[in-house]
């Protein structure tokens, strides 16, 4: 991997706008692929797929009760979390070759952020820093990332202040004006629905980051369901709970291919009652949910979430009938997009 | 093409759009996607009728047979709508994303005023989302995600009568889905001598219907087969409920209207189209007008071929057969299956090409020729 120029060398603003002619993502002084998103390296299944030496995929759970300060999560102890978790996923001690396991220096990194819920139960602004932190550990320019979600309000309720940061990370939305869905349907099995542009044509890369909950109709809102938040017709998909709609939604290589990394925010979670925030089932898991394999990851945050219904006691989302049917399809044979069967992931605490 | 805020103040709405659309003018909708600015739809979101409440803030929404149960944040099938914490909310009222001035004949409601406009609008989202959509940039967007104009039930109707458009009609995506503005813009059009149509899939609860009815003046219905397997398939809706609407319509007296997309190896077979015909006959009636539509390859049916002329003289001979006395052709100018003819003396009684009415022999409801009453809503 690596070894690819700084961004900043390929995609100077002044430049882009010249090779981009008519891109409104490069009017925003975001840099664009072809929506047919030619990336360099391969996602989910490639080089960067996180398994052990039993082959089996991996999934890192980390915690630390720590990264509480009061009521608000303290930068420095998520930053610490979230890196354990990728040291861990990748295998490798160093926080830099750790990081470049998943991301070539001259990448353009697509954060997909899950937004719906508010500022308590939405993907954190810490935990956000903190893998903008990594990526750019990897060698990838501040200005070759953006995190986002569908609208800008969103963002702002949730703590995120839209545009660059110091670093010069875009913090954006689909409905910006400079952004917006593809015009052509993407179509794969039951799903036809139009892309954010943001997943299509900015990113080489994605970083998949859920919030670990509930869902009321899906059962759980984790990895696979976050991309509903990418695109332009959520609503059509929601019929049996979600399921295949989710998984097939998955196969289209925007997806499929672009998925580099998945960090679910754990910090809050909730166990019943989503995806809105609740604040009575919501509690401090105080973690983040790290892997390649988006099957796995959604399975083992399923497990999550059965086992502090359980605690509450609560039948679990298989008893009370609403069973996350679309991680099994993910998982079958006409998706593969991962494994769903939690005895066959190496499930990592840390 | 857009309509400002600022054109608004003062009253300057209506007249501001009248200008804009002329006698048979156009304002086209536009689809917002990469580039393009987003609506703001988000400043005024009124409660909808027809909704239970249920526990941890869900909804459950009674207003089509989809009875979506809605979670707190998210938004039904139709994506017009959204649960805000327990409330349920349309998102568009007043920001209607397509408006034209159109023929009435477009509809295609043929015996309702003919040779009249229609102030015809919407709003983004639909209860179906069928494969062969011929307005899907609308029909299948969110709010969001559509330019809209903003105009409210009052400067609709105002816009009406300064067009000198008698009628107004809710229509290229699903009105059930925009309710709340249908209702309240079509209630004050009442009040003011502007008629209503809308233009529907028939897939609304009997509750909400009835209340519209009300307050409208014709419904076209699309008619989309005789078939549950291609509601729940193609369209991913029911038959028996559109069924359900058309008796409630015929029971309330209104006029109503149906339209047939023929869509090749889909919905073409003779026997189905038979066996509706007989139906029709059997629930409706023979003085229902039917009109079968040339399908153009769209949306997700892009691999089909437009409908051969000759399947859709077949189903029309089919219908005549039956008994059905008003049995169309849509979507190929021209062909003689535009006409109405009188059922009594065989006579033309409404000469078309496509939208454009180049004869009208009926007077006072009755064909000029023979007298024989022709069932409508005539001038």
């Amino acid at each position: 991997m690596g070894g690819g120029k700084k961004i900043s060398d390929d995609f100077s603003r002044r430049e882009f706008i010249g090779k981009a002619a008519g891109s409104v993502l490069g009017l925003m002084g975001l840099a664009v692929a072809g929506p047919a998103g030619a990336h360099a390296s391969p996602g989910v299944g490639g080089v960067s797929e996180a398994r052990t030496r039993t082959g089996r995929p991996k999934v890192v759970v980390a915690r630390d009760e720590g990264i509480w300060n009061g009521s608000r999560l303290d930068d420095v102890r998520v930053r610490e979390l979230v890196f354990r978790a990728v040291r861990e996923l990748s295998g490798k001690e160093d926080d830099g070759q750790a990081w470049a396991e998943y991301f070539d220096r001259g990448e353009r990194v697509s954060i997909k952020l899950n937004l719906i819920a508010g500022r308590i139960l939405s993907s954190t602004p810490a935990v956000a820093k903190a893998i903008t932190g990594g990526i750019m550990l990897a060698g990838v320019d501040g200005r070759g990332i953006a995190a986002w979600d569908r609208y800008g309000w969103e963002l702002r309720v949730a703590g995120f202040k839209p545009g660059r940061d110091e670093n010069g990370v875009m913090y954006t939305s689909t409905d910006d004006s400079a952004v917006g869905y593809e015009t052509e349907l993407s179509e794969w099995g039951e799903v036809g629905s139009l892309v954010s542009r943001l997943v299509s044509r900015f990113g080489t890369a994605i970083v998949n980051v859920p919030v670990l909950k509930d869902h009321d109709l899906a059962g759980l809102s984790g990895a696979l369901k976050n991309y509903y938040g990418a695109i332009n017709n959520p609503n059509k998909l929601h019929e049996n709970a979600c399921n295949p709609y989710v998984a097939d939604l998955n196969m289209i290589p925007f997806f499929k291919d672009k998925t580099r990394l998945i960090i679910c925010d754990g910090t809050t979670a909730q166990y019943h009652g989503g995806p809105g925030y609740k604040p009575k089932f919501a509690w401090r898991f105080s973690g983040v949910i790290a892997g390649t394999d988006p099957v796995a990851v959604d399975t083992v945050c399923a497990d999550l979430i059965d086992r502090k219904r359980v605690e509450q006691g609560l039948p679990t989302l298989e008893k009370e009938g609403r069973p996350p049917l679309y991680i099994r399809t993910a998982g079958d044979a006409d998706h593969r997009l991962g494994e769903c069967e939690l005895e066959k992931i190496d499930v990592v605490e840390v | 093409m857009g309509i400002t805020r600022r054109e608004f103040i003062g009253g300057a709405a209506a007249a501001g759009i009248a200008a804009k659309l002329g006698a048979a003018g156009v304002l086209v909708s536009s689809v917002a996607s990469g580039g393009a600015a987003f609506a703001q739809v988000t400043d005024y979101a009124p409660e909808v009728p027809y909704y239970d409440k249920l526990e941890n803030r869900m909804i459950q929404c009674r207003m089509c047979p989809k009875e979506c149960r809605v979670g707190d944040a998210e938004r039904g099938f139709c994506g017009n709508k959204e649960n805000r914490g327990g409330k349920y909310v349309t998102l568009a009222y007043g920001h209607p994303c397509a408006l034209n001035n159109d023929p009435i004949e477009k509809k295609p409601l043929f015996h309702f005023l003919p040779g009249t406009n229609a102030i015809s609008l919407a709003e983004a989202g639909c209860n179906f989302d069928c494969k062969f959509c011929q307005n899907w940039q609308i029909s299948q967007a969110r709010p969001e995600q559509v330019h809209g104009y903003d105009l409210m039930p009052a400067d609709v109707v105002a816009l009406a009568a300064r067009a000198g458009s008698p009628t107004i009609a809710y229509t290229y995506g699903e009105p059930t889905v925009f309710y709340k503005s249908m209702y309240d813009t079509a209630a004050l059009g009442k009040e003011k001598g502007i008629r209503s149509v809308m233009i529907s899939n028939g897939y609304i609860n009997p509750e909400p219907m009835k209340a519209l009815c009300g307050v409208l003046d014709a419904v076209k219905v699309d008619f989309k087969a005789y078939s549950e397997a291609f509601y729940s398939k193609q369209c991913l809706g029911h038959l028996k409920p559109v069924l359900d609407t058309l008796v409630l319509l015929r029971g309330r007296g209104m006029w109503f209207e149906l339209v047939y997309l023929m869509i090749p190896t889909l919905n073409d077979d003779p026997d189905e189209i038979k066996e509706m015909a007989g139906w029709i006959m059997d629930n409706l009636g023979p003085d229902v007008p039917m009109h079968f539509s040339r399908f153009h390859p769209q949306y997700k049916l892009k691999n089909l071929q437009p409908t051969p002329l000759k399947s859709l003289e077949r189903a029309r001979d089919i219908c005549m057969g039956a008994g059905m006395n008003f049995v169309y052709i849509g979507n190929v100018p021209g062909h003689a299956a535009e006409n109405t003819y009188c059922p009594n003396c065989g006579g033309i009684a409404i000469k078309r090409y496509g939208y454009v009415i180049q004869q009208n022999n009926v007077k006072n409801g009755k064909c000029g020729s023979c007298g024989y009453v022709l069932p409508g809503v005539w001038i």
